[in-house]
């Protein structure tokens, strides 16, 4: 995925109106580099206040935070999403916190923060990112594709894009173009998976 | 049923594309029919994994736009930036003279400009492992932005044998440490018909390096190759920065 460099105008992350959408629909890199600029600062003056942490510790809080978000943004998943999209965001990071507080017992809560425990949200997708399972071998088979195969599997399994958007990001001729590329490499990723 | 379609099911379920009643016809399925439910489990691992690599490409591409913001706040500062107006100032015709034929500062700002890490392809990072190889720990380095550390461990990996993939990221971890020069001298050593996967990635990042050594022709040589080449990587950044250098 390559991210470009985000221009001044804001994403609306602050309203409960959904206008941050737009710009998410138009176009995904631009709108998680803004979304990591906007929010960056906020969080860290907010999360050195709540918690003894280094600052290093607080920035790959945050950055796992942007990925939850990401991932139920991509899938268009949004009844969660009551407040603004900042408020969402900041929940995510405070239930990410907590996790982290829990596992190393050397981090101090300055505060009682069970007032910020948020149910609702499912972090199964970033718990996902501790498993271990079968995804070195998929990485291994992944690793050999060639760069367009990758980005096609990464694009339409990860981040969820349509074919439509598939055949506009990777200039392909139609539609029917960039789903027999993207059966291509499919197939090509199950064969190297098998050989393994 | 054939095979093709039970995948192609599978795979519109999984990507939550069914309508509540195909889902719930797909759950009922599930349980009835266990060679399907076996297929189904098999196809659910798999997108799993591909949502764990996606999520790690995903935290290399924030680590990265972590580095540019570090390097912007560097580039900011007021002290340099005062010092860099008042030398503009006093001895702007010199420096103009000195701009076109030995160093150019706005090379150096296009470099910058476009500068960032290539995402972490070559070795998972697990979260919270304990048994991490060479190559891992030397892979968080790189994408933590600690490149002097990445490039130590990348030499003592290189050893006599010159592994490809390995030249290129200790390349982009030059660059990342501003010597351009040394990166262009790892470029060279490697060899693009040698199976090589990343000769797109190859071909901006040794342009950058040139842009930031002010061999502009050889850079703009390179950005031709990445737009002719048909491939997306980069294309729209190269004919940015073609345009850019077509002004010096």
């Amino acid at each position: 995925m390559y991210f470009v460099h985000s221009s001044s105008n804001t994403i609306g992350l602050t309203t409960t109106t959904n206008s941050w959408q737009d710009a998410f629909d138009e176009n995904r890199n631009v709108f998680v580099s803004k979304l990591y600029e906007e929010q960056r600062q906020p969080f860290i003056n907010w999360a050195r206040s709540k918690f003894s942490m280094e600052d290093d510790e607080i920035l790959d809080v945050y950055q796992d935070s942007i990925i939850v978000l990401y991932n139920r943004l991509k899938k268009g998943d949004l009844e969660l999403i009551k407040d603004s999209l900042q408020a969402y965001l900041f929940g995510i990071c405070k239930n990410l916190m907590l996790k982290k507080t829990a596992k190393n017992k050397k981090i101090q809560l300055s505060e009682n923060m069970n007032d910020y425990l948020i149910k609702s949200f499912d972090l199964e997708l970033y718990h996902k990112m501790d498993m271990d399972h079968q995804k070195s071998i998929v990485s291994s088979g992944l690793s050999q594709l060639k760069d367009n195969c990758r980005r096609i599997i990464y694009l339409f399994y990860y981040h969820r894009f349509s074919l439509e958007s598939i055949k506009d990001e990777m200039d392909y001729s139609s539609v029917d173009v960039a789903k027999s590329r993207k059966n291509q490499c499919l197939n090509k990723l199950r064969e190297l998976l098998k050989s393994k | 049923m054939s095979k093709e379609e039970d995948y192609k099911i599978i795979e519109t379920y999984l990507l939550g594309q069914l309508s509540d009643a195909e889902a719930k016809a797909f759950e009922v399925r599930c349980e009835s029919d266990a060679a399907f439910k076996k297929m189904f489990l098999s196809e659910q691992e798999f997108f799993n994994a591909l949502e764990v690599e996606g999520n790690l490409e995903m935290k290399a591409v924030l680590q990265g736009l972590e580095s540019q913001h570090q390097a912007k706040i560097i580039q900011m500062n007021p002290r340099r930036k005062m010092l860099r107006l008042i030398a503009g100032f006093l001895f702007f015709p010199l420096c103009f003279f000195l701009f076109k034929t030995m160093s150019s500062p706005s090379n150096h700002d296009l470099f910058s400009d476009n500068y960032s890490i290539y995402p972490n392809e070559l070795v998972h990072i697990d979260r919270g492992s304990e048994n991490s190889s060479d190559l891992k720990k030397t892979m968080i380095e790189y994408s933590s932005g600690n490149f002097e550390e990445a490039i130590k461990n990348f030499d003592l990996m290189l050893g006599t044998e010159q592994k490809q993939d390995i030249l290129f990221y200790k390349a982009v971890s030059l660059l990342g440490e501003g010597k351009s020069k040394e990166a262009l001298n790892t470029f060279d050593k490697i060899d693009l018909n040698n199976d090589f996967k990343f000769t797109e990635a190859y071909r901006w990042y040794k342009a950058l390096a040139l842009v930031n050594e002010n061999n502009i022709s050889g850079a703009k040589e390179e950005l031709n190759q990445i737009i002719s080449s048909g491939q997306k990587f980069r294309r729209e950044s190269a004919e940015k920065l073609l345009s850019e250098l077509g002004q010096e």
